[in-house]
Order: structure tokens, then C-alpha cells, then sequence
């Protein structure tokens, strides 16, 4: 794999991963406490997991689709930015319980938040944080983003049967 | 036939995975899970990208059995050895597992060396039996603190 540098200053995409981090670590910290402890580690563990496992599989070879960040080498920084789907994790599963969400009404919730990650990445692709190669666009983050939502989804209703 | 292999040995480990009597919640597992995924995945990518001393093959077939690898095969096993770290075994018994357990994971790491997935540079075997040692011990220490974590946390209700 060859390494690409986009750029080697610390500039906006890089600051676009620590606040989007910090932000979404404050609203996780601010919202009234919904779930018990373990389980909230685990919905913000499953987000972060999500992020690694795709970027580290749709990001390197055989498919290599893009690179995160200032270079295709994996940096301190491109860790950040996969810990940045964790809060992104909590509050998917957090909405879904506060919003009281019935399964019939899941795949309109999954259509919404896919549009709303696709808006967030899509921006993130703007500042730099996502380079795209082969061939590969925004638009084929959204059914990746369907599937993966629909089976947080299935995690939520699981993790609750057990809690029976 | 690399891929097929993989999975097939994926997929055993999967049934040994089920079978196996839980001692830990499922909660515990699928934090364990993550981890250890996280952890695997983590240290692939470094090795290779970052360093080029451990190099997956470029060919689709061989890369696909590398993540079959280290999505299922290494996680679930690193679960399999902190499962059995919080039964009420002997001591001596749960080394044994662990050991075995390790064991399993430095041999399919061979085999995938053996069969040209993996090109190693700079590489020595003492350097893969210290990284399993490293992410077996790791695991075993988070499953400590989330198992307790939720024992505490009952205990203060």
C-alpha cells in the first residue's frame, strides 16, 4: 500500500476530530442517566467498534477506499476519530429508548440517523478527515450506514432480552 | 482454499465459543468483544501499514482470511481464556486453558505465515508470543474491571 500525505500541518481536520470528540463526550456527560453504567460502556463501545472495524477493513487492503486524515498511515490522531462514532454509538441506542421507538417504527428511526451520519460525514469529508480513492463516494457509506444502524437495532432489542 | 480454511477454523471456533459454559454476563462478552477486536485490528494495521514488519498479502483471498482472523477467530478466543479466568476452577487448571488457548492463537499465526498470508520482516516468533501474551493479559485485566465494575455497582444499590 502506498502512503499517500495529504497534508502534514495540524490544521482543521484535525481539530474537527478533537471537538467533535469533545462534544460528543459532553452530551453523553449532560444528558440525564438512561441506561445503568455497564451497559452505557457497552452502547459506546459497540459505536467505537463500528468505526474501527470498517475503517480498518473498507480503509486498507484489499479494498483500500480511503484514508483518514493527514496520511494513509494509521496515526494517534485516526484513533480519536474512530472513539468519535462511540457518542455517536450511546446516543443512537439513547434516542432509541427515550423516543420509545417500536420495532414496526425502527427501519423510519435507521432511515433518519443514517441521513443524519451521512450529513456528518459528508462534512467530515469537506474538512479533510475522509479521503476517498478507487472509486469510492458518500454514496456508498449509506447503505453501509443502513445495515450497521439495523443491526445496532437488533443489538438494542438483544441487550434488553437479556436484561429479563 | 486459504479463505475457506480460515473461516472454516472461524466458524469451529464459533461452535467451541457457544458450548462453552459463561461465566461471564453477555454484557461482559460484548464489551469484551470490542475490545479485543479494537485491540487485534489495531495492532494488524500498525504492523503493517505503519512498520511494514508483519505485511498482509495484497491478494483479495489472503487478505479476507487475515480479517476473518482477527474479527473472529482472535477476539473469540481471547474472550474463551477471560471466561475461563472467572470460573471456579483451580488455578493451575486456568493457566492450562490460557496457555492452550495461546498456544491455538501462535500456531494459526504460523499458519497463515505458512501459507504466504502474512510476510514477516524485522519479525521474530519471541515478538508474536509476546503480543498474544500481551493481548490475552490485557483482556483478562478489562474483563477483571468490567466484571467488578458491575458487581460494585449492585452491591452499592
Amino acid at each position: 500500500m502506498n502512503n499517500v500525505r495529504y497534508d502534514d500541518s495540524f490544521n482543521i481536520n484535525e481539530w474537527s476530530v478533537l471537538i467533535g470528540f469533545a462534544v460528543g463526550l459532553t452530551v453523553i456527560l449532560l444528558l440525564p442517566r438512561r441506561f445503568p453504567l455497564k451497559k452505557s460502556i457497552v452502547f459506546f463501545m459497540i459505536g467505537a467498534t463500528t468505526g474501527f472495524f470498517f475503517d480498518h477493513t473498507l480503509g486498507v487492503i484489499p479494498v483500500d477506499y480511503y484514508d483518514i486524515n493527514d496520511t494513509s498511515k494509521f496515526k494517534f490522531i485516526d484513533a480519536i476519530a474512530y472513539f468519535m462514532y462511540g457518542p455517536v454509538g450511546y446516543l443512537f441506542f439513547y434516542l432509541y429508548d427515550r423516543l420509545t421507538i417500536s420495532a414496526s417504527n425502527s427501519p423510519i428511526y435507521v432511515l433518519a440517523c443514517a441521513a443524519c451520519s451521512i450529513s456528518f460525514e459528508w462534512i467530515a469529508h469537506l474538512v479533510g478527515v475522509f479521503h476517498y480513492k478507487h472509486g469510492y463516494s458518500i454514496a456508498y457509506s449509506f447503505p453501509i450506514y443502513l445495515i450497521v444502524l439495523s443491526c445496532w437495532v437488533v443489538i438494542f432489542h438483544l441487550t434488553k432480552q437479556m436484561q429479563r | 482454499m486459504t479463505l475457506s480454511l480460515f473461516v472454516l477454523i472461524a466458524w469451529v471456533v464459533v461452535i467451541i465459543f457457544v458450548k462453552m459454559p459463561k461465566h461471564i454476563s453477555y454484557l461482559d462478552i460484548i464489551f469484551l468483544y470490542c475490545l479485543s477486536l479494537i485491540l487485534s485490528t489495531n495492532t494488524f494495521t500498525i504492523l503493517d501499514v505503519n512498520l511494514h514488519f508483519v505485511e498482509i498479502s495484497r491478494k483479495v483471498e489472503k487478505s479476507f482470511a487475515v480479517i476473518t482472523e482477527r474479527v473472529i477467530t482472535i477476539p473469540l478466543l481471547l474472550i474463551m481464556s477471560a471466561n475461563v479466568m472467572h470460573s471456579c476452577i483451580k488455578w493451575y487448571k486456568k493457566l492450562f486453558v490460557v496457555i492452550t488457548i495461546l498456544i491455538v492463537l501462535l500456531s494459526f499465526h504460523l499458519l497463515l505465515s505458512r501459507m504466504g498470508v502474512l510476510t514477516k520482516h524485522h519479525w521474530k516468533f519471541a515478538f508474536s508470543v509476546l503480543m498474544y501474551t500481551s493481548f490475552a493479559l490485557l483482556i483478562n485485566l478489562f474483563s477483571w474491571w468490567f466484571v467488578r465494575l458491575g458487581r460494585r455497582k449492585a452491591e452499592n444499590d
